[in-house]
This record gives structure tokens, C-alpha cells and sequence, in this order.
């Protein structure tokens, strides 16, 4: 059933639970059609470029490119492609990082069915839609490029748990610039301890679970 | 006695008659003072009797003096001066002159207590210089009972007389003299401590040379003569009569054996004649005797012996140690000679057999020892020790010698017997008295390998072992701490790798798996007002997603209670996996590792073990296929896992027939995507199936 007033959508997501949960809810709408799917971002721009969909509903976290760098990598190739980003959790910083990337949209998965679709129609209709607590997020947020590339190793050592002489050593620098760097970090996370540094580094996006 | 003599004074009492002609002198010098106004024309005195007749008050007034002559005794605190005219006290003490040499003495006269004195400018000691030789001037003969007259004071004299007693004084010798009845002293200085007293001296007539002192007390203030000592400056101013001498030499020589005739207690006088052995100044020679016995003659005659010479000695008997030895001997040179080579012996022989006698023997250093008087050496030859002595004459001297050295030595054995205990050997049994530094022969130099540089080398050898095991096991605790450390680190870094799997296996997974449920449960909800059917078959699947869910969360949940996987790797979990399975299947299972196995990342081994689980049951549920294998395959840069069955196989891409299969696969799909690997699936019905997973190792 070809029809030119379906928006066709490819599904890019490494969870098939996910993608056939969307498939299954998407084609019964009379204005929708998934045209494709996608486990993960070759598989997505190749499945972009041979069904050209109106839309793509990305997932955030995948194996290898995550979302936001398919989306760079889509829109590189494509300008015209809207990519409407759906994500397990909801972070400043990952919401942040996607939108700077180009998505359109950004809603969480357990988003209701309706405002999904409405989010959906949104985007495809040239317009950003983001959830409005995304958006307080958002303007809340603590720029985490306040942070330092320095920093952020240092943070990422932390939240695996390295002891400060192990940390000194892994980025070879002296026990006093970990320390000062991890007092630098706690002052602008607003933070007290290493645990919840690495608390609020995951909670915001700043770090992931690998 | 020395404090005896240190109370002599000079008394230079003069008797009445020269008094009177001193007293007229002075009345004239001191006329001949007044007409020449005042001291400094007082006229020079050049002998010692213008000086001695000099009155007090004369002398008081300080003629200059000027006189030469001979000091005839110079030692202790004593100094007398004579000249042609007569002898005077002087109270000058330089211990750069020697009695007997011609001096000039310059100073001024000076009223003493007993009379006039010769003395520096105000106070001062005069000035005594030498100006020749030692010449002494020829002694006026005095019987010992006019000594004691005061003309003689001072005087050079000689005494006839009989040596009656012979004594040591401090650092000097006292001999009595019988003379006509009377007894007089005669001090002799300077007798070295170590010299035995010339004791041959005694009973001989002898005629003594000397200064008359007047040994001095004082009593209620009177200086009074208690008595008169004859200053002799050495032992050759003491002769000993020729016609004694010739008697003394009448007695009839021994041999060694027959002295045995004698009874010593009286030490009777006894006459030998030998060559000369070995000499100790000062305290004797050994001398080799014609029936080739060795006796030892003790005296310090002075005289010139030479070792070889013949001497003639007349001695007293005595014995010592079993042994014959003559006492304060007399002796006379006699011809030279040559001793008997030295007879060559061990020192063992020496010890045993010898009775004494020029040796030659050989001996190893042990020790060497220098002392003001002698060099000793300690040698040791078979277990035999012995000592070696070089007396020191004059500057002879042993060099210093490395101990273990092998010497041969050169010199008179002297047996030595030690009161030492029945059983314990004889050391030092006999000595080796050395004449000279060329008896000493080194025959061979000591080995490098000493006693002590063993030791030292020993030292050195533990201490660097010592160091090298403490190093090691510093090396090994630190080795220890270490490990200790990185298996913390390891384990500590193995644990957060498993638990950030786990993180990730909820957070990817089941939190995903809800979400989808969610998405379904929403469809199923439209469907149910709108279409029972497709409601009724999104309930089926959301039932199905479910218990796919469950048994993946089962399965993560059982993993993680059983770390075989991390424990012992993939291959054991794969064997333990398949023979498991074996159990309750009838299918034949089978495992082929190839390449190179090893440990691979927990995510990557937990993956590939999930899919290998996932693939294997499926082949048991749904294939019924006979044969089952399991293939890893470790590439250099890449691991591949197989499943392979010979069952029914399916419409490759067509999951309609089950759907739990079909989930399955989509399962293992997803799990390969996720490890990035590639996921391959071959299948067409009746011909089995065929599933591979190929992920690359960076």
C-alpha cells in the first residue's frame, strides 16, 4: 500500500523489543508507515539511503556510532532528513549533545504513545518539538563543556573508580593536579564526593554507562 | 746514693797558710783596686790558685776570670775543673761537655760558702767551652788516709787500693776500696741499667782515678765534711794491677767436664779458654770451649772481642738451669779465629737433641716484634715454635717482615727449659740469638692467601651475601606488595568491568525490553476497543516479549551466580555449557576449539556465550537435528563462533512457523550487533542450520 500522504519512517534502534513496539504502533496510524529498520548505524544510513524516509525515529544509545553520531553522519550526507531522537533516559547533557547535532526532536522512550506521535508530526512538519521538562532541563543546565578535556578524564577515571595515585599515573601527572583538577570539578558539578560526582556526571549526561 | 752525691758540694776549704797568703793578696789587689778606681780595672784571673787564694771579701768583689784546663768530672750535679795550678767547683752543668775534655771557662769570682767560685755575669753560670780533645792530666798519688786533707779538694788523684764490695747506685756504680786500712768510696756514673756490675772487680788491687769531693751536711747552720768520695768519670779510670792480673791468669785452664769437680756454692775462680760465640755488651759472651762444650761468661769488662777470637777467662763457678757459667769474669783477648760453620737442623732436632751451638735452621714467621733493645721474631717449624732474637748494637735493625714468610736464620741456639706441665709440648724450648740482620734469609715469601686476608676475604664474600639476600628479600617483598597490588587492581578492575556489564544488561536491555512492552501494552489498548482480534494477538505478543524478557533476565540473573565464565573463560563455560545440555538431550553435541583460545573481554566472552547458549537451545527445541557443534575459532584478530545442526532447518528470513524461535534469533542478532560483530544465519528447511557470529578484536 504505497501512499505519497504517509510519513515514512525508518526505525533505527539496536533493540528489536523497541523497534517492533514502534512498528506495530506507528502502522496502524492511517498517517504513518515504517519503511525501514535499523540495528545500528551503518545499518541505518544504508537504509536511509535506499528508502529516503520523511522521517527517522533515532535511538540514542546503540553499539558503535551512537545516535547523535548517525544523525551528524545523516545529515551530513542528507541536509533535508529529520531525525527525531528517542532515548532511555532523559539527560541534559545528552539532550544538549543531540540537539547541537541537528536532531529535530528529542522525547524518551517511555513517552506516551499520543505525545509521540504528535512529537512526531511535529518534526516532520519543519518544527522542533521538545517535551516541555526536557526544556526546563535544558535551560537549567550546567554547561559540561565548562569542564575541561582534562577534566572530563579526570572524571571518567573517577567514575571507574581509579584511586587518585592511579588516575596521576594512567594520565601521567603529579597526585596534587588530580586532586586540584578533581576540586575544580567538584566546584563546578556542585558537587561534594567522588560518588557523587560520578552520580551527577551519569545523571546529566556528562558520562555514560559503557 | 744519687741523693748523696747530690748533697756533695765543693769545698774548697782552704788550710791556714794558703789562707794568710790569700788574705795579703787580697789586701794588695785591693790596694791595687784603689789606685786602679774601682772593679773594672780588677785584673783577670787566668789560673785556679789565684782564684782559690782569693780572700772572701776579694772574691766578693768579682775578678774577672779566664781559665783553661781540663774538667775531670762533669756528671750528675757535679763539675770539677783542674789546671796546672789546682781545681775548682763549678756550678755549670752543660750536658754538652764530657769530663776529660780541655775547656775554657770565663766568668767572675764569687765568695761561696766553703770558698771562691767561678761564676757568670750577675749570677749567672759562667761560660765553659771546649777547646780540645779529651787529655787527662796525670792524677797526684794519694794514700786514702791523706784524702781527706783540704789540699786535695778537687784534685785529680788516684787511689791505690783493694775492691772489697761492688754496688749499683741509680744510674751508676759505687765501689768500696780497702786502702791502708781506711775505706774509700769511688762513684762511677752512667752504668747502663741492663749491664751486669763489674763484679770481677772485687778482690782485685786496683788503682783508681778521680775528683776528691767532699760529701757535705749541714748542722745548726755549720756546713760541715762528713766524709770524701772519689768522682770517677768512667771504669777505665779504674786499673787493675798487672801483677794481679798475671796471677790470676797462672790458674790452670778447665774443660767443661772437669768444672763438674767444683763445688759452686762457694763460686770458686775458674779458668777457661774458648773462641768467642756471641757477644752482649754489657752483659757477656758465649764461648765455645775446645771440648766443643758452650758456657756462658757473664761480665761487662769492656774490651774488644771479636766472634772467632780466643779469650782467655778467668770467672767464678756457677751453675744455672743444670748448667756450668762463669761470674764477674776477667778475660784476655787472645788470637782471632773462626767459628765452626753453622750445623744445619730442624728446629724439631734443635728441640729434641741439641745442646746448643752455631745452627742453621729454617722456620715460618708468625709474628715480629721490635722493642727499644732487641727484634724478636716467633717462627714455627713441624709444629715446633721458636723465637729468634737480634739484639740491637747500635742502629742494627730488622726490616719488617710479612708473617707466614719462610725464613732461614742463622745462629746460637739457646736452650731454654720452661717449667711448663708434663704433657704440654716444649715451646720456646730454645731460642736463636742472632748476630746480625744478614743472618736472617728470606727463603720464600708468604702466600698471598694470609690467615687474616682469608678472613677479610671471607668478611667481604658474607657481607656482599648478606647484602644480596637482604636485596632479594626486599626485592621479593616489594615483588609481593606488588603483585598483591595489581591482583587488587585486577580484581578490583574485573569488578567494576562486571558490574558495569551488569549496569549495562539492565539498562540495555530490560529497561529496552519495557519499553517495547510499553509501546505493544498501548497498541493492545487501542486494539481493544477498536479490533478484539488484533487486540487478542497483541496480547499474544506482548506475552511473548515478556517471557522473552523473563528468561533473559533469568538468564542474566543465573550468570551472575555463577562466574564460571569469569573464572575460567569462554572455553570451559562452552564445555561446561554443552555437556550440560548433553544431559538432557539425546541430540549428539559437539565442541571444536581452534586457533589460539584465550581470554577475551567480559562483554565480549558473556556475548558470545549468550549467543552459543541461545543458538544451542534452539537447535535442541526446535531442529530435531542429530548432530549439534559447537566451533570457536580464536584468529589472530578476530573470534568466530559457530552453530551448526543437521535438523529441519527454516524459510531463511520467515519466522511465522514460532515465535519464540523467532525472538531468539532476534535476540542473538541484537546480542552480535551489540558486541559489533557480524551475524550470519543460513538456513532453508531440511537442510539444518547455520549460525555465525564473527566479531573483530582491535
Amino acid at each position: 500500500m504505497k501512499s505519497s500522504s504517509k510519513i515514512r519512517v525508518l526505525l533505527v534502534d539496536d533493540h528489536f523489543f523497541v523497534r517492533l513496539g514502534l512498528a506495530r504502533a506507528l502502522n496502524r496510524e492511517p498517517d504513518f508507515k515504517v519503511v525501514g529498520e535499523a540495528g545500528n548505524g551503518t545499518e541505518a544510513i544504508e537504509a536511509f539511503r535506499r528508502v529516503k524516509p520523511d522521517l527517522v525515529l533515532m535511538d540514542y544509545h546503540m553499539p558503535g556510532r551512537d545516535g547523535v553520531a548517525v544523525t551528524r553522519a545523516l545529515l551530513r550526507e542528507f541536509s533535508a532528513a529529520r531525525v527525531l531522537m528517542l532515548s532511555i533516559d532523559e539527560k541534559e547533557e545528552d539532550v544538549h549533545r543531540a540537539l547541537a547535532a541537528g536532531v529535530a526532536g528529542y522525547l524518551p522512550k517511555a513517552t506516551q504513545r499520543e505525545e509521540l506521535l504528535r512529537a512526531m508530526r511535529t518534526v516532520h512538519a519543519g518544527e522542533r518539538f521538545l517535551p516541555p521538562t526536557l526544556a526546563a532541563l535544558l535551560t537549567a543546565r550546567v554547561p559540561a563543556n565548562e569542564l575541561t578535556p582534562r577534566e572530563l578524564e579526570v572524571l571518567e577515571l573517577v567514575s571507574k573508580g581509579l584511586s587518585t595515585h592511579e588516575i596521576a599515573h594512567v594520565l601521567g601527572c603529579a597526585k596534587t593536579t588530580v586532586k586540584w583538577h578533581f576540586k575544580n570539578i567538584m566546584q563546578k558539578l556542585e558537587v561534594s564526593g567522588r560518588t557523587e560526582a560520578t552520580r551527577a556526571a551519569l545523571e546529566r549526561g556528562i558520562l555514560h554507562v559503557e | 746514693m744519687n741523693k748523696t752525691l747530690a748533697t756533695f758540694a765543693l769545698a774548697m776549704s782552704l788550710c791556714g797558710v794558703t789562707n794568710a797568703i790569700a788574705q795579703v793578696a787580697a789586701a794588695a789587689d785591693s790596694l791595687a783596686g784603689l789606685t786602679n778606681s774601682g772593679n773594672l780595672a780588677l785584673p783577670t784571673l787566668t789560673t785556679v790558685r789565684q782564684v782559690n787564694e782569693l780572700s772572701p771579701e776579694a772574691a766578693a768583689r768579682g775578678y774577672p776570670v779566664r781559665l783553661q784546663g781540663v774538667l775531670t768530672f762533669h756528671d750528675w750535679d757535679l763539675s770539677f775543673f783542674q789546671d796546672d795550678t789546682g781545681a775548682i767547683y763549678l756550678n755549670n752543668l752543660d750536658r754538652s761537655l764530657h769530663a776529660g775534655a780541655e775547656v775554657v771557662v770565663e766568668g767572675f769570682t764569687s765568695a761561696g760558702q766553703s770558698g771562691s767560685m767561678v761564676i757568670g755575669r750577675d749570677g749567672a753560670k759562667a761560660a765553659i767551652r771546649a777547646v780540645g780533645p779529651i787529655q787527662w792530666p796525670q792524677p797526684k798519688k794519694v794514700s786514702a788516709a791523706s784524702l781527706d786533707e783540704d789540699r786535695y779538694g778537687g784534685q785529680w788523684v788516684s787511689v791505690s787500693g783493694k775492691v772489697t764490695k761492688v754496688a749499683s747506685a741509680h744510674d751508676g756504680i759505687i765501689l768500696d776500696l780497702l786502702s791502708d786500712g781506711v775505706l774509700v768510696q769511688a762513684a762511677i756514673p752512667r752504668w747502663p741499667q741492663n749491664w751486669v756490675l763489674p763484679g770481677y772487680l772485687r778482690d782485685l788491687p786496683v788503682t783508681v782515678r778521680g775528683a776528691v769531693s767532699r760529701r757535705q751536711s749541714q748542722m745548726d747552720g755549720m756546713v760541715q765534711n762528713v766524709g770524701t768520695v772519689l768522682c770517677t768519670p768512667s771504669l777505665e779510670m779504674v786499673e787493675v794491677s798487672p801483677e794481679a792480673l798475671d796471677d790470676l791468669f797462672k790458674l790452670p785452664r778447665e774443660n767443661y767436664l772437669k768444672l763438674f769437680r767444683f763445688t759452686t756454692w762457694e763460686n770458686p775462680a775458674v779458668r777457661i779458654y774458648g773462641q768467642v760465640l756471641f757477644i752482649r755488651p754489657g752483659l757477656g759472651f758465649f764461648v765455645l770451649m775446645e771440648d766443643k762444650a758452650i758456657i756462658w761468661v757473664q761480665t761487662s769488662l769492656p774490651g774488644t772481642l771479636m766472634p772467632g777470637g780466643f779469650v782467655d777467662v778467668v770467672g767464678r763457678l756457677d751453675t744455672f738451669d743444670g748448667r756450668a757459667l762463669l761470674t764477674d769474669a776477667y778475660f784476655r783477648a787472645g788470637k782471632p779465629g773462626t767459628l765452626p760453620p753453622p750445623w744445619k737442623q730442624t728446629a724439631r732436632e734443635v728441640n729434641e737433641f741439641s745442646h746448643g751451638g752455631t745452627i742453621r735452621v729454617e722456620g715460618r714467621l708468625v709474628g715480629q716484634q721490635a722493642s727499644v733493645s732487641e727484634d724478636s721474631l716467633v717462627l714455627e717449624n713441624q709444629g715446633v715454635t721458636f723465637l729468634a732474637r737480634l739484639f740491637h748494637v747500635g742502629n742494627v735493625q730488622l726490616p719488617k717482615l710479612q708473617p707466614g714468610t719462610l725464613l732461614q736464620l742463622s745462629g746460637l741456639c739457646v736452650i731454654k727449659r720452661m717449667p711448663l706441665p708434663e704433657n704440654l709440648p716444649q715451646t720456646f724450648a730454645f731460642q736463636l740469638w742472632l748476630p746480625s740482620p744478614a743472618d736472617v734469609q728470606i727463603l720464600q715469601r708468604p702466600p698471598w692467601w694470609t690467615v687474616e686476608r682469608v678472613f677479610i676475604l671471607c668478611g667481604v664474600i658474607l657481607l656482599l651475601g648478606l647484602l644480596a639476600v637482604g636485596w632479594a628479600a626486599l626485592l621479593r617483598r616489594q615483588v609481593a606488595r606488588q603483585s598483591t597490588l595489581i591482583a587488587s587492581q585486577r580484581e578490583q578492575h574485573a569488578v567494576a568491568e562486571e558490574r558495569s556489564r551488569i549496569a549495562r544488561e539492565f539498562h540495555d536491555t530490560v529497561q529496552q525490553q519495557l519499553a517495547g512492552i510499553n509501546l505493544e501494552l498501548e497498541t493492545t489498548e487501542l486494539n481493544l476497543e477498536q479490533s478484539p482480534a488484533e487486540a487478542r494477538k497483541s496480547v499474544g505478543l506482548t506475552r511473548q516479549m515478556i517471557r522473552h524478557s523473563l528468561a533473559e533476565t533469568r538468564q542474566t540473573i543465573w550468570d551472575l551466580r555463577s562466574p564460571a565464565l569469569e573464572r575460567a573463560g569462554l572455553v570451559v563455560a562452552l564445555q561446561n555449557l554443552v555437556s550440560s545440555l548433553q544431559q538432557s538431550s539425546s541430540m549428539q553435541l559437539g565442541l571444536q576449539v581452534a586457533g589460539a583460545p584465550r581470554r577475551l573481554s567480559g562483554t565480549l566472552e558473556h556475548g558470545l556465550f549468550r549467543i552459543a547458549q541461545e543458538a544451542m537451545t534452539n537447535a535442541i527445541k526446535h531442529s530435531k537435528a542429530r548432530h549439534c557443534n559447537l566451533t570457536i575459532d580464536f584468529a589472530a584478530r578476530s573470534v568466530r563462533l559457530r552453530v551448526q545442526d543437521d535438523g529441519c532447518g527454516f524459510q531463511g528470513g520467515s519466522f511465522s512457523g514460532d515465535g519464540e524461535m523467532h525472538f531468539g534469533l532476534l535476540g542473538m542478532r541484537e546480542r552480535a550487533n551489540k558486541l559489533e560483530g557480524a551475524f550470519d544465519l543460513h538456513s532453508q528447511p531440511g537442510q539444518g542450520t547455520k549460525i555465525e557470529v564473527t566479531v573483530e578484536i582491535a
